[in-house]
């Protein structure tokens, strides 16, 4: 099997991004960079899908130093291994639908442009100072028993990005 | 501390139950059993947190009985032994079933692995796939064949018409027909809602751009395979470009139902085999809390048993260290009702049996006493003194007045026989031998009058002896009670001296005067008118009649004045002063050598009769200075101090002289009248001399000074004034020796 050849560690970082409100639906779009870790990518071949989760926050900025967070979105894809026809395959839970991809690398990289349209209660798309919060990471909660109480302690399970935030236009 | 208080079992019970349940709920949440298995962690952290507890619990409970037992807390150490054993039983077992459960756990997850249904595994997803393969095969030569039909089809709506029917001919679920640059030429579907075809990818078309076909196996979204087919359309026509035909079959559900079945087997075996080594961890992760939980409560509850168990035996303890020390009063409380329960109240009836008990003694130990004490006040009061002999002649018991009587500390004798006073005293020798003699032939009743030869003076005592009824060896003796007498009988001798002395003056008085005066006219009428011897020997003989006359006159006046009360007046006086005043008249007595004053400058003011002591201290000093004529440097010394002898405030003063002494046989009745060493003496100075001492509350005694001469002590009463009251001046001299 063909598994990723150019992933070596794994990282999860949030290259860029924009967000804006357009008649009460907010339309954020982001590119990651995502990599695993070789164990991560071992564990799949074996047949232990990764829950890779894209969590979404709209949060308003204030004077003080905490914000109030408004909505916030979380977008599972999982990534797996079809062992009968040697493929891997990415499902988009949201949108449900699998893609197959013959490496994992092309498997993550279909994951790097995200994209993603919500629909908003009025009185919050009328707010200012709104900002979208994103950050990538592997569902542990998902992963199996045996690996849960691992991953809530030692790397790579327990990977995740930096929160990236932007203005709302 | 309540220390019942701390024994309640409701929190410790509580607290171990939920740590308990806490471990035990991670055997099924290890196995990922529904919720629990999401709070697997959870059950962890809580149980770490338990441990934690648990761990600082059991180490306080420890620490604190370890300090117990240094300090040698009562029950401390059997705590500590209950504790040490409870521990061992429950921990070794714990520790042997851990290992073992460690061990087998470790074999029986790698037991579950085989090279053997590994390799079936892998060639049961290899012939899924190679079937696959021959499916895959057989569609991709359909779909080459529909594609020359595509081929020759010119007319858009034949392109569609034909589509729909090879769509329908060949079971295939979708067909597009696609440009290469990714345009939709025309599709045909078997779902009649869907708009647009499945696009392929861009590996596809790189594969149609290179003439090859794509053939791929897909899982689908809801589950079922479908295979992928794209093949090149290439028409004869000149100019025609290459076109991409796709056809999307869906396997027959009895294929993808065994592939998918073959696959989850596969992909099971191997998540488990990946997940061997977590697994194990997680397997001994969870066996290691419950055990340590486990050991843990054990210990705890071990601890907490114990203390539950020593406490009313650490209460006995104190109890019963409490009734050693004599504190009978103590009562435990009683918690339950068992065997302790039963021992404590035991323990209660007892000290209350002991306390009821000590009571009644007290009660006849007090009475005891108080009869004791009374008997002895009204011994010590007693005038006589009282002495308790053993059967055997052993001194038991004595009175105070007995001492004061005997002169002696009779607390030395005690325990020892009677005859020893007598050794050891040799004044007291008639005393023991009286005493001796009438127990040795147990009277039962005796009384004697004994006469003791005191260095300061004899000593008569009335003594009489009953002997106890034997109810009791302890009880049997005798009982000696004696009277000192000897004021009584002076002041009887006294008295008749007194009554004889008047008469005397009385009846010899009379007739003196007559005798004198006839003697005196014989005398003046006869003396005249003889001559010769005659003349000489009337002369002679009226003259002594007339001088025996005056020194039988001088004799009844001095008889006389003994027999007269005496009128005293005392007065606070200071008594050196007054000393050096009468020895100053004496200064010029020949007969005295020297004059010694050591006279005590602290001494106190006295309460006597100046004209008394006057008169006591110039007989006293006439008599020395007729004891030392003849002895060359004759020295007289007086000395006062505190006195020393008596029990009375007193002040002392001694007159010794370097004289030869009072006779050995005269010293006990040297102050009575008559009694006299001198030839002309009357005998009469000594005895007026203990009169006026006693008359004011004093006392005399005479002995020999053991470095020769004679000494004369007189003790006399301490005045209550600070300041003389009475002049010293304008006292005559009255002295005259008797």
């Amino acid at each position: 099997m063909l598994l990723a050849s150019t992933i070596t560690t794994a990282d999860f970082k949030i290259v860029g991004g924009g967000a804006q409100i357009t008649d009460q639906h907010l339309s954020s779009h982001a590119t990651l960079d995502l990599s695993l870790d070789p164990r991560s990518a071992t564990a799949i071949a074996n047949g232990i899908p990764i829950i890779i989760c894209i969590d979404l926050e709209l949060v308003q900025n204030k004077l003080w130093p905490w914000s109030t967070t408004f909505l916030e979105w979380r977008y599972p894809v999982k990534l797996s291994y079809h062992s009968l026809s040697r493929r891997f395959t990415v499902t988009d839970q949201r949108k449900k639908s699998t893609a197959v991809f013959h490496t994992l690398g092309e498997a993550l990289r279909q994951l790097d442009r995200f994209s993603v349209i919500e629909a908003l209660p009025a009185t919050i798309a009328k707010k200012q100072n709104l900002v979208v919060r994103i950050r990538a990471r592997i569902d542990t909660e998902s992963l199996p028993a045996p690996l849960r109480l691992i991953s809530a302690l030692l790397p790579p399970w327990n990977e995740q990005s930096q929160w990236h935030e932007w203005p709302v236009q | 501390m309540n220390f019942r208080r701390a024994l309640r079992p409701g929190p410790a019970i509580g607290l171990s139950i939920i740590f308990l349940a806490a471990s035990l709920l991670l055997t099924p949440a290890v196995e990922n059993k529904g919720l629990l298995g999401d709070f697997y962690g959870g059950l962890v952290a809580l149980n770490i947190i338990g441990i934690v507890i648990m761990t600082t619990l059991t180490a306080i409970n420890v620490y604190r009985l370890i300090r117990q037992f240094r300090a040698q807390v009562l029950g401390a150490r059997l705590a500590l032994r209950f504790v040490v054993i409870f521990a061992l039983l429950a921990i070794i077992p714990l520790s042997l079933v851990y290992y073992f459960s460690v061990y087998f756990l470790s074999r029986g997850v790698d037991s579950w692995f085989d090279v053997r249904i590994e390799q079936a595994l892998d060639d049961a997803l290899l012939l899924g796939q190679t079937s696959l393969e021959a499916t895959k095969t057989d569609v991709v030569i359909r779909l080459q064949r529909d594609a020359a039909q595509v081929a020759q089809t010119t007319s858009p709506f034949g392109i569609i018409k034909l589509l729909e029917d090879l769509r329908g001919e060949g079971d295939f679920s979708e067909m597009s027909l696609h440009s290469l640059s990714g345009r939709v030429i025309a599709s045909s579907s078997s779902d009649a809602i869907s708009l647009t075809p499945s696009a392929p990818d861009d590996t596809v078309f790189a594969r149609i751009r290179q003439r090859k076909t794509y053939a791929q196996v897909e899982p689908l979204f809801d589950g079922g395979l479908q295979l992928r087919i794209a093949v090149p359309v290439i028409s004869d026509r000149m100019g025609d470009p290459v076109r991409l035909l796709q056809g999307l079959y869906p396997l027959p559900l009895r294929y993808s139902r065994l592939g998918e079945s073959v696959q989850s087997a596969s992909d099971e075996y191997n998540r488990l085999k990946f997940l061997r080594q977590p697994l194990k961890l997680n397997f001994v992760i969870t066996l290691t809390l419950v055990t340590l939980m486990t050991a843990l409560i054990a210990l705890w509850l071990a601890i907490y048993s114990t203390r539950r168990l020593v406490a009313p035996l650490r209460e006995l303890a104190e109890g019963t260290r409490a009734v050693a020390s004599g504190n009978y009063l103590k009562q435990l409380p009683v918690h339950s009702g068992d065997e302790l329960g039963v021992l404590v109240s035991s323990f209660n009836q007892m000290t209350n049996q002991i306390r009821l008990a000590q009571e009644a003694t007290a009660d006849s130990q007090q009475q005891t006493e108080a009869q004791r004490t009374y008997l002895e006040t009204v011994l010590t009061h007693l005038s006589s003194g009282v002495l308790s002999l053993a059967k055997d002649g052993t001194l038991r018991t004595h009175n105070t007045i007995a001492e004061s009587i005997l002169a002696v500390d009779l607390t030395a004798f005690e325990q020892r026989p009677i005859t020893t006073l007598g050794d050891t005293h040799s004044q007291l020798a008639p005393l023991s031998s009286a005493i001796t003699r009438h127990t040795q032939h147990n009277d039962q009743d005796w009384q004697d009058q004994i006469v003791l030869a005191s260095p300061y003076g004899r000593q008569t005592l009335i003594c009489r002896g009953t002997r106890l009824p034997e109810t009791t060896e302890t009880l049997s003796g005798y009982v000696i009670v004696f009277d000192d007498v000897s004021a009584l009988i002076r002041a009887q001798r006294d008295a008749a001296w007194g009554e004889v002395a008047r008469r005397l003056a009385h009846e010899i008085k009379n007739p003196l005067t007559p005798i004198q005066l006839s003697a005196e006219r014989i005398r003046a009428k006869y003396l005249k008118h003889l001559a010769g011897d005659d003349q000489a020997t009337l002369d002679r003989a009226t003259r002594t009649i007339i001088a025996q006359v005056d020194l039988m006159k001088a004799l009844v006046n001095a008889f006389s004045h003994y027999a007269q009360p005496m009128q005293l007046k005392p007065v606070t006086t200071e008594l050196n002063r007054l000393l050096q005043d009468i020895i100053e008249l004496h200064r010029q007595n020949k007969k005295i050598n020297t004059f010694e004053l050591d006279l005590d400058d602290t001494v106190p003011l006295v309460h006597i009769d100046p004209a008394g002591i006057r008169q006591v201290l110039n007989n006293l000093v006439i008599n020395a200075a007729d004891a030392m004529v003849g002895i060359p440097n004759g020295r007289l010394t007086l000395r006062t101090h505190q006195a020393t002898r008596s029990k009375d405030r007193s002040v002392t003063l001694e007159v010794r002289d370097t004289g030869p002494g009072f006779p050995q046989e005269l010293l006990g009745s040297i102050f009575d009248p008559y009694v006299t060493t001198k030839t002309k003496g009357t005998g009469l100075g000594l005895a007026i001399a203990r009169r006026i001492i006693e008359e004011q509350g004093g006392s005399i005694q005479a002995e020999n000074d053991p470095a020769g001469g004679a000494l004369v002590i007189i003790q006399l009463p301490v005045s209550l004034d600070t300041k003389p009251t009475g002049p010293l001046e304008g006292i005559t001299n009255t002295a005259s020796s008797h």
